[in-house]
């Protein structure tokens, strides 16, 4: 499974990009996390509920950070374990300023494994892109209220 | 023999029991004490199993056990054995739980054993099994390329063998000396079986007297019995009794040893209590044996006449992970030697490279290796007759064995019995009026209507099989049928056959045999079948076997029954033997009809022995052992007739017309229901079912959601007709008809569907000929 896109911030990108390391917000921004800590430089184990449809269940993933490139690049892994098979996403985020505020240009790739994949596999993408688009909206809303 | 009841189209006695609701199928048993089995499947298609912890699952009220392969390899027990072996080929361990490694999704790597099935299954979430994932191929020909992922140590290429029949050089010379060759690369994608009735095992042991008992979903309990005990588990043979109640349906699904029984069986000793295991629907994608998926490539070679000189094929076999139990044999043995077809072929070679991927096991699936190579011959047929000019019905007939030529030997080992080809061709050509039918076709073609008329014109061997031949081609069993004949002291009789019923019918079509070669009512016929504590050894259902084997065997039996009480007879009507006739369930002396004595009065005195024949055992039964003289060859023409819609690409079957030869018909209501289920399961892999797995060998069609099998409103009324050419090598001259549909079907519907779409030069379209598939060769075709 693919997923890329775009998206415009109206904000500078030293604070989009201040957000986005934030493990707060990184919770916030992914979906069905329940709890997240930090486990190391840039690791962070979290909890999450993952589900398409009747297919969901709890999941407990590994997310490392690398190839940190203040304030304009980093790529994301997710590693997610549960009793519906795993997930193993791994994507880059970019930024770029212009002079109506932040571009972020994301693009990943995810194996899916087990019943996720095996029911969910049509679903997948579509359920995916929404998740990303709302996670997005989310930290808009939080930057410009903030 | 007056024939009161065979060739009568009977309604099936065991009917009235399916259809309201008692029928005795394995789930629906239980025991005192009974456990539940839940199996932890692997999610990953390969990885290597780092650890299993059982310790939260093993804390979880309810649970009893969690075993893992390791716990059953440390207790002796060894792989699932293949039960058809080639010269050469690779036969890596398939352990019932995975030991080191998983090789496709849904192997098993652990068992849960639990009060109730609910609890079993909530604490397979609670196993925690640690992966280390590695790459997966699941498509055979990607799976042969250099730096493919291997499947086993064993076959680092992921070639388990390569297999050829047919005289290679004589082969090449036909091509040389070919006026036209005609080519064509298909693909005979893969399928899911499906039975209506999931797979289920029920395991019970008994401390006191070292016994077992095995309640499975078996097509052959004696097959089963002695792989189970004598090669995996290590339980001495008369200690294990296999027993299959009804069967709801099969397809060659259940006829092979799989992990599940074994696990039951095995646990049912370590935890001292029945356990049962029925598959849900998902873990029947996963772990029911696929079938097809093979990857070919054909050229047949024509003569100026349209004669033709010479076949060419060659196949990639998608094998699954391991070896299931008949998997070598399918894709050669009963797929080389079929690709002769109806035809007088001089020179034919087949290559086939059975291969290792990271996917669910293929083996038989009905019809196994002949849909194969039917399709194979079929499309090039019809191709061939495009491309030459001809009318694809009468390149065929030009290509016809002569009636005159039987017994015909083929280049490809089988040796046809018998045949009249033109005879099934021409009936099936005046039900569908052939003639007016090409020129409606070329009338609606100009209205911009696309109907297209598809030939198939099958052979399939069945009967399977002459115990030395297949001994000689890799069968590490004989495939004979026995039969137990039991008259009881009033004259009913039970009769326990080795053969087995997974829903076709056989406690009517035998019970019809039986009461006529006995001239007692149908009422006073019992057949058993499916339990090895009652029944002598046999050897199942698969292969249209049941009639021509099982029957025959049957045949055989009352034979003997009938001339020991033809002795009995002679004795009480103070007669000699040979005076003495039978008829119509009466002894008599020959000319004074009226002094007789009947079945029953026979029976009993057999039983009684007062006034017996001096040196004659009292008693009434027998026992007989029937090994076919050859394969049978039932043949046919299937016409299928549909129209396409160019703007969606939807495919309507208009008409199926299905002319068969499967010699004598028992039963004609029981045989004409084979050919539709037969015909529908064609249609289905033809327009509809395929099993898809994605780049990382993850099965996406593992539900009934993705995987469309046909329903009611996929399939037209079906015109049904025979022709019959008995059998000359069996008692009865049947020939088994369980699986021509399915033989005939695929190649008829989608020649069909090409002829509908010659108008725009679409030559080839891999099956299932889905409406996307269509639009978008149309669209290709003729550009928007």
């Amino acid at each position: 499974m693919r997923l890329q896109g775009s998206y415009r911030f109206p904000t500078a990108i030293d604070r989009v990009w201040g957000a986005l390391m934030n493990p707060q917000v990184i919770a916030r921004l992914l979906p069905g996390v329940e709890r997240l800590e930090p486990v190391g430089d840039n690791v962070y184990e979290a909890e999450m509920r993952l589900g398409i449809g009747p297919i969901s269940g709890r999941y407990k993933a590994r997310i490392t950070l690398s190839e940190i490139d203040p304030p304009n690049h980093y790529r994301i892994r997710i590693q997610a374990q549960g009793p519906q098979g795993t997930v193993d996403a791994n994507g880059t985020i970019d930024l770029t300023a212009d002079e109506a505020g932040t571009v972020m240009h994301y693009e990943g790739e995810a194996k899916v494994t087990g019943l996720l994949m095996s029911l969910g596999a049509r679903l997948l993408e579509p359920t995916a892109q929404m998740l990303v688009n709302q996670g997005l909206k989310n930290l808009e809303a939080l930057l410009t209220t903030a | 023999m007056a024939t009161r009841y065979f060739g009568v189209a009977m309604k099936r006695r065991e009917d009235p029991r399916f259809i309201t609701g008692r029928g005795t199928y394995v789930d629906d048993l239980t025991l005192p004490g009974l456990v539940y089995a839940a199996m932890v499947r692997s999610p990953h298609a390969h990885a290597r199993i780092r650890a299993i912890h059982k310790e939260k699952a093993l804390q979880h009220p309810g649970v009893i056990a969690v075993f893992t392969g390791k716990d059953m390899v440390d207790s002796g027990v060894k792989s699932l054995p293949c039960g058809w072996l080639l010269p050469g080929m690779k036969l890596p361990p398939h352990y019932p739980m995975a030991v080191d490694k998983v090789r496709h999704v849904g192997e098993i790597v652990a068992v849960v054993i639990a009060e109730d099935r609910y609890t079993a299954e909530d604490a397979v979430r609670l196993v925690e099994v640690e992966y280390e994932v590695l790459p997966a191929v699941a498509d055979g020909a990607k799976a042969l390329q250099p730096g493919a992922p291997a499947v086993h140590d064993e076959a680092p290429d992921n070639i388990c063998f390569r297999w050829s029949i047919g005289d290679k050089e004589k082969t090449e010379e036909a091509f040389r000396r070919a006026h036209k060759t005609v080519k064509l690369e298909l693909v005979n994608q893969r399928l899911i079986p499906n039975a209506i009735e999931p797979r289920a095992a029920m395991a019970q042991y008994n401390p006191a007297t070292d016994e077992y008992t095995l309640w499975v979903t078996s097509q052959n309990p004696h097959v089963h019995r002695l792989l189970m005990a004598a090669f995996v588990l290590g339980i001495p043979e008369h200690k294990l009794r296999v027993i299959s109640p009804d069967v709801g349906g099969g397809f060659g699904s259940k006829i092979f040893v799989y992990p599940e029984e074994t696990i039951v069986t095995w646990a049912a000793k370590q935890v001292g209590r029945p356990v049962k295991w029925t598959a849900r629907r998902m873990e029947s994608f996963v772990s029911d044996a696929h079938g097809r998926d093979h990857i070919t490539e054909a050229e047949l070679a024509v003569d100026e006449k349209g004669k033709v000189l010479g076949l060419r094929v060659k196949t990639i076999a998608n094998l699954g992970a391991y070896l299931s139990t008949f998997a070598p044999a399918i894709p050669t043995y009963l797929y080389g030697t079929l690709l002769s077809g109806q035809y007088e072929i001089p020179a034919i070679y087949c290559e086939v490279t059975g291969v290792f991927t990271h996917t669910t096991p293929v083996d038989a699936y009905r019809g196994a290796g002949r849909p194969e190579a039917t399709y194979v011959i079929e499309r090039l047929m019809d191709v061939a007759a495009r491309e030459l000019g001809e009318d694809p019905a009468e390149f065929r007939r030009k290509n016809f064995i002569p009636p005159d030529k039987f017994p015909y030997q083929t280049p490809v080992a089988l040796q046809y019995d018998s045949g009249n080809y033109e005879g099934a061709l021409n009936k099936a050509l005046e039900i569908v009026n052939y003639k007016a039918l090409r020129r409606q076709q070329e009338e609606l073609r100009q209205q911009g209507r696309y109907i297209g008329i598809g030939f198939s014109c099958y052979i399939e061997a069945c009967g399977i099989a002459p115990s030395q031949v297949v001994g000689s081609l890799g069968a590490q069993a004989g495939l004979w049928e026995s039969a137990l004949v039991r008259v009881h002291p009033t004259g009913k009789v039970t009769v326990y056959t080795g053969s087995h019923t997974h829903g076709q019918g056989h406690e009517t079509a035998f019970a019809q045999i039986v009461a006529d070669e006995l001239g007692i009512p149908i009422e006073d016929v019992e057949i058993v079948h499916g339990d090895t504590g009652s029944v002598p050894f046999g050897m199942g259902t698969y292969g249209s076997r049941s009639a021509p084997v099982g029957g025959s065997a049957i045949v055989l039996s009352l034979q003997k029954i009938k001339e020991k009480a033809r002795k009995i007879a002679a004795h009480l009507l103070e007669a000699a033997e040979e005076d003495v006739v039978f008829e119509d369930g009466k002894f008599y002396v020959k000319g004074v009809p009226d002094r007789f004595k009947t079945f029953q009065e026979v029976a009993l005195q057999a039983y009684l022995a007062h006034n017996y024949p001096p040196g004659l055992e009292p008693g009434l039964e027998a026992s007989s052992f029937y090994d076919p003289k050859n394969f049978t060859f039932p043949f046919g023409t299937h016409i299928c007739v549909v129209e396409v819609d160019p703007e969606t690409g939807k495919v309507k079957i208009l008409r199926y017309v299905a002319v068969d030869d499967a010699g004598r018909i028992i039963n004609p209501l029981i045989a004409e229901g084979q050919v539709h289920g037969g015909i529908a399961q064609g249609v289905g892999q033809a327009l509809l079912e395929g099993a898809v797995y994605d780049e990382n060998a993850q099965l996406l069609s593992a539900s009934m959601l993705d995987y469309a099998l046909p329903r009611a409103d996929d399939l037209p009324s079906f015109e049904i007709d025979h022709t019959v050419t008995p059998c000359p090598h069996n008692p009865l001259g049947v020939k088994g008809i369980g699986e021509t549909g399915t033989i005939a079907a695929t190649a008829a519907v989608v020649n069909a569907v090409m002829d509908a779409l010659a108008p725009f030069g679409i030559r080839h379209i891999d099956m299932p000929l889905t409406p996307e598939k269509i639009w978008r060769a149309i669209r290709e075709a003729r550009p928007a």
